[in-house]
């Protein structure tokens, strides 16, 4: 008995390329979403300590509920950036200090790193409220 | 009489078309399976001026809502971190640290890894946002 081999046909195969690519398509746009956005920070060492004139400085205060208080008010954060603004065109050299409380949300802290990045403060620092927040 | 010679119609192998495509797909899922990254379920923080951080090495720390740390999307204690910064600063200094928080916990949870890297004077740091 005579057995013919199969022929695998053209149409066949060009379906399988076709999935292949897709497949590879695929492969290629997960392998291009292991990329993170963010901010670039320059972390002052701990305690360190840096001698700053006091009309060259803004301070700022982030409470429990992530509410920007400035000079004891509290105020949104286009107030702050309006802050912020007005003192820079002041002083060049400004230098920002945000206070957070440990209860405040890490968005609230995003933002207003945010904001001073958009308003290129060179001299931002924030750090952890030490003593417990009276509610 | 005028005799019309057959012509047959070329046809382009696809056979071989298909081993190349497999052979890419080959590599390339390797390359995905390299890249391959522990995702932490938090909600990502947004901003707007926030722009590509990724480096060519980068170590991530997650903060979920709770508090809970992980190191590469794998659970760790605040002591494993420490030691794996400490490693990091020691090996290979041109690591950047990632620190991705979800949106909602409070800042103290953040503070122990802003803390620890700076113990270690650790200088390439960002804050990851969500991606638009």
């Amino acid at each position: 008995m005579k057995l013919r081999r199969r022929r695998r046909s053209f149409t066949e195969s060009s379906v399988l390329s076709d999935l292949a690519f897709l497949l590879i398509i695929y492969f290629i746009v997960i392998a291009g979403f292991n990329v993170n956005r963010g901010f670039l920070l320059d972390l002052p060492q701990k305690d360190s300590i840096k001698m700053v004139q006091k009309d060259e400085l803004l301070r700022f205060r982030l409470d429990r509920d992530g509410r920007i208080l400035f000079g004891g008010a509290e105020i949104d954060y286009a107030g702050a950036e309006a802050a912020i603004i007005s003192a820079l065109a002041a002083a060049p050299n400004l230098a920002v200090v945000l206070a957070v409380s440990p209860e405040a949300p890490w968005q609230s802290v995003v933002s207003f790193v945010d904001l001073a990045q958009k308003n290129a403060v060179e001299s931002f620092s924030f750090s952890m409220e030490k003593s417990a927040e009276s509610p | 009489m005028k005799l019309r010679r057959e012509r047959n119609m070329p046809i382009v192998p696809m056979n071989a078309m298909s081993d190349v495509a497999f052979l890419l797909l080959v590599f390339i899922m390797l390359v995905a399976l390299i890249n391959y990254r522990r995702e932490v379920q938090i909600e990502y923080p947004e901003a707007e001026s926030a722009k590509r951080t990724s480096a060519e090495k980068n170590l991530e720390i997650w903060v979920d809502r709770t508090g809970n740390l992980y190191l590469d999307g794998i659970p760790a204690g605040a002591d494993t971190i420490k030691t794996a910064i400490g490693g990091v600063y020691g090996s290979a200094p041109d690591t950047r640290v990632h620190i991705i928080a979800d949106k909602n916990t409070p800042y103290k949870n953040v503070n122990t890894v802003v803390e620890t890297l700076q113990g270690f004077e650790y200088r390439l740091v960002s804050f990851v946002v969500k991606d638009d």
